[in-house]
């Protein structure tokens, strides 16, 4: 079920209906009975019987966690849950060097890529099993007995498919405790989801024609093209995965429960670290807690630190391990998004270079600073870094789009700079590329509405939503009649008024 | 050891780790307080915690600490067994 869908509304309605029609102490049993409705609906019963033993699975290993804290049990569940994510969805990944030897060494091998089915949401329920694991064997978490309770708290709908990651111990109480019908959540939530789709289908949907368009052919569409559709696919992905995060919350906040942000203004970041504390939080959060923490504290890496701190000062020695840590952190977030090195450089190893590159360089540019003494305090400097992130980001995702390997991501920037045409973004040829001239105004138009969303929250600290809030009821219900006949009449739809399914359901 | 007292020597690591002779912490510090403080300075500070003291935080203590208040009743803790 595609949730820019109107099939997915109408569940989405019906739930909520029957949510507060039961008497509290029920409303979660009618989640999970949702959850189990979406799950087969979109899995088939037997994909959703092989998520059903990775909970049970899990819900065993936690009790026994519970009664005796045991590495065996906690490592032989996390290979169990680890293991049937990297066995279903990326499988290929491991047998194709395999395959390669065999062909290198003369022997070549009769292995075939395997196309193997994997329940949707795999990606992210798994991070929300093996935090549960960790946090109950390191003595942060409490056991959930009731094994309905725990498969809600597994499968919770609106999170099931992009996201955001939640922890056990973060979302249990909510999600258990009964909800009173509250005018400000059913208004929030509503608000929430029409943003979202506002996002999708006005500015994504339309942005993903442009990089679509230049991606098929960029041979034909070089120079200034390339440029056009690199920063395309930026916003593309932002307004795709962040509506799509919008409506999860939003639908979430209809049933009283709040989920956790994965998106914090991260246009505004000055560095690639900041940025990535902003955009996709709960994976980078995740990532830091189960993976890098528990690497940089072993003894390996305190003794590297210890040596290099010896070897080249403390400031420096001190950094070593930590970049040495970053790496398989990164490496695990690229290839969290896909087993292909496209996603393992473009979101993962090329940003664990820049980090590492920008901290290593940090001393030269702070002398660079001094000497030429720049005001690293106004506008014009913030705006600088904020810039010089975007493009560093920009260069990676351009990679994580080439869906067709690694390989099309070198040729699209060789195609870049094959040609000088900046003419292209004046004499219309921008029309060839999908778009008429009004949907690149509206577009445009749009695109500074979330511009002026996120100068708000950055600048302002509150959100738009919460200044339509504050108006009279007039103006704020003519706003979002402007949004929702926007998002009708503007909306970019296929067959049945269904749009493309959103980029991150497919990790 | 009073908390105090592992106040003062906090004072001392948090300074060493962040070298910055200008910090002092109180209960309500976090990692907001402090520029150099991100998550990749955390293993640092936590490691330098654990020598001075010469205790051991779990990962979900680590993972989970809330401010330098909430560092210091896990000190409080692990010295009184």
């Amino acid at each position: 079920m595609n949730m820019a869908s109107a099939e997915f509304l109408i569940f989405v309605a019906a739930i909520a209906f029957l949510y507060y029609a039961v008497p509290r102490r029920f409303q979660w049993l009618l989640l999970l009975l949702g959850s189990i409705v979406f799950l087969v609906n979109g899995n088939g019963i037997q994909l959703a019987a092989v998520m059903g033993l990775a909970v049970l699975g899990t819900w065993f290993a936690g009790l026994a966690l519970d009664k005796k804290k045991s590495k065996g049990i906690l490592i032989a569940a996390l290979i169990f849950d680890a293991g049937m994510l990297i066995v279903l969805k990326e499988v290929n990944f491991f047998l194709e060097p395999v395959r390669i030897f065999g062909n290198a060494i003369g022997h070549p091998l009769a292995i075939q890529s395997l196309k193997l089915a994997a329940p949707i949401g795999i990606s992210y329920y798994t991070l929300n099993l093996i935090s549960y694991l960790l946090d109950l064997y390191w003595g942060v978490g409490a056991v959930q007995k009731n094994l309905a309770k725990f498969a809600l708290f597994a499968g919770y709908f609106p999170s099931l498919t992009s996201g955001p990651i939640i922890r056990y111990r973060e979302i249990a109480e909510e999600l258990y405790m009964g909800h009173r019908l509250s005018y400000q959540n059913i208004c929030f939530g509503a608000q929430r989801i029409l943003w979202g789709f506002f996002k999708k289908l006005v500015v994504s949907e339309r942005l993903a024609v442009v990089v679509n368009t230049v991606y098929e052919d960029y041979h034909t569409y070089a120079g200034a093209y390339v440029f056009i559709a690199v920063i395309c696919f930026v916003f593309q992905l932002y307004t795709d995965f962040s509506g799509c995060i919008d409506i999860v919350l939003g639908v979430s906040e209809l049933f009283g429960i709040k989920l956790p942000e994965n998106f914090r203004t991260p246009f505004f970041s000055k560095s690639i670290s900041e940025f990535w504390r902003r955009w996709h939080i709960t994976l980078g959060e995740w990532l830091k807690d189960y993976i890098l923490y528990p690497i940089l504290k072993t003894q390996l890496l305190q003794k590297i630190g210890d040596k290099y701190k010896k070897r080249f000062g403390k400031k420096l020695g001190k950094k070593i391990p930590v970049w040495i840590g970053l790496f398989p952190s990164w490496f695990l977030i690229g290839f969290w998004h896909g087993g292909a090195w496209n996603y393992i450089f473009g979101s993962g190893l090329f940003m664990w270079f820049l980090i590492v590159l920008g901290e290593a360089c940090k001393p030269l540019s702070e002398k660079i600073i001094k000497i030429f003494r720049i005001n690293t305090d106004c506008f014009s400097f913030k705006l600088f870094q904020s810039l010089r992130t975007f493009l560093c980001f920009m260069v990676g995702l351009s990679f994580f789009r080439s869906y067709n390997g690694f390989a099309e991501g070198v040729g699209l920037w060789k195609s870049a700079f094959s040609t000088f045409n900046p003419w292209i973004l004046v004499d219309g040829s921008l029309l060839d590329l999908g778009l008429s001239g009004k949907e690149w105004v509206l577009l445009l138009l749009s695109l500074l509405l979330l511009g002026v969303s996120g100068i708000m929250r950055e600048v302002l600290g509150h959100s738009l939503r919460e200044w339509l809030a504050e108006q009279n009821i007039i103006f704020r219900w003519a706003v979002l009649y402007v949004l929702l006949f926007a998002v009708i009449i503007f909306g970019c739809y296929g067959i049945g008024y269904d749009a493309q399914a959103f980029i991150y359901q497919q990790f | 050891m009073t908390r105090e007292e592992i106040f003062g020597k906090l004072n001392e690591v948090f300074r060493e780790v962040f070298d910055d002779d200008g910090i002092t912490v109180g209960e309500e510090t976090t990692s907001a307080d402090i520029e150099d403080w991100d998550s990749l300075e955390h293993i640092n500070l936590i490691v330098a915690v654990e020598q001075c003291f010469g205790i051991k935080f779990n990962m979900g203590e680590v993972a989970t600490m809330k401010n330098v208040g909430a560092m210091v009743d896990i000190i409080l803790k692990r010295k009184g067994k």
